[in-house]
């Protein structure tokens, strides 16, 4: 009974799912890099948070180097830590 | 021999030969600590993300160096004493080098660097915006585990 109920969800949400694909194993020629906050910025929200990756929809890999990235780039005043309500 | 990116930031309000003495100080020093400067790159004064010690602008100096881990150590020394170093940061690109790897690279940044020199005579160069765009194209050291060494120095920002 449960098996069943749960097979149902999974087509129902099929129906809504939209796949998305690293932008980073696509596209060979973005690069990152901490010192470069122009393609970082794609990846950071407007308080200046690192967005989800099941959002961006960057693989895992590429979303650890991101992070590890936006850190560095915060660390030198590239990025923002955090963008203040105004 | 490793190889590491350091950058560290000026404050962008001193005089321009200031930060230029300043520059190739902190690049000879380099050299006085067995350590060899692959290339110096100025990005020149940009806007921080945040103010640091007061200042909302800021002049980035990247260096490219090979050499030893208490180079490194004996740099960002100087820098947290140099109170017109707003940040720094170094990051290991590689752990072993391959000398002669290295000379060609050199040759290669020097015929780079006498156009960077004839670009920074014209005004407005200092606001370029991606000095790094053919820099990015050429290959670089895959950089494993690199951890970030350099911390946001809180002890400059007690200082003021």
């Amino acid at each position: 009974m449960a098996y069943t109920r749960s097979s149902e969800k999974r087509q129902e949400r099929r129906v809504y799912h939209r796949r998305k694909v690293c932008r980073f194993c696509t596209d060979s020629n973005m690069k990152i890099d901490y010192k470069d906050p122009g393609t970082l910025k794609y990846f950071v929200s407007e308080r200046g948070k690192i967005i989800p990756r099941r959002i961006t929809g960057n693989c895992a890999g590429h979303q650890r180097e991101l992070t590890i990235a936006v850190k560095r780039a915060r660390a030198i005043a590239l990025l923002p830590f955090a963008v203040s309500e105004s | 021999m490793k190889r590491y990116d350091i950058i560290f930031i000026i404050q962008a309000d001193l005089p321009r030969e200031e930060i230029e003495s300043l520059i190739e100080n902190y690049r000879s020093s380099v050299g006085d600590l067995k350590g060899i400067p692959i290339k110096v790159e100025k990005w020149g004064a940009k806007r921080l993300a945040y103010r640091v010690n007061k200042q909302i602008r800021g002049f980035y100096v990247l260096f490219d160096v090979v050499g030893e881990p208490a180079l490194v150590g004996e740099l960002e020394r100087r820098f947290k004493y140099d109170d017109k170093i707003l940040r720094y940061l170094t990051v290991r690109k590689a752990d072993s080098v391959d000398l002669k790897e290295i000379e060609k690279e050199i040759a290669g940044t020097k015929e780079e660097k006498t156009e960077e020199a004839r670009e920074a005579a014209e005004p407005g160069e200092a606001e370029k915006e991606n000095p790094r765009a053919e820099d990015s194209n050429r290959k670089r050291p895959g950089r494993k585990k690199a951890s970030e060494e350099a911390k946001p120095s809180e002890a400059t920002t007690g200082a003021e």
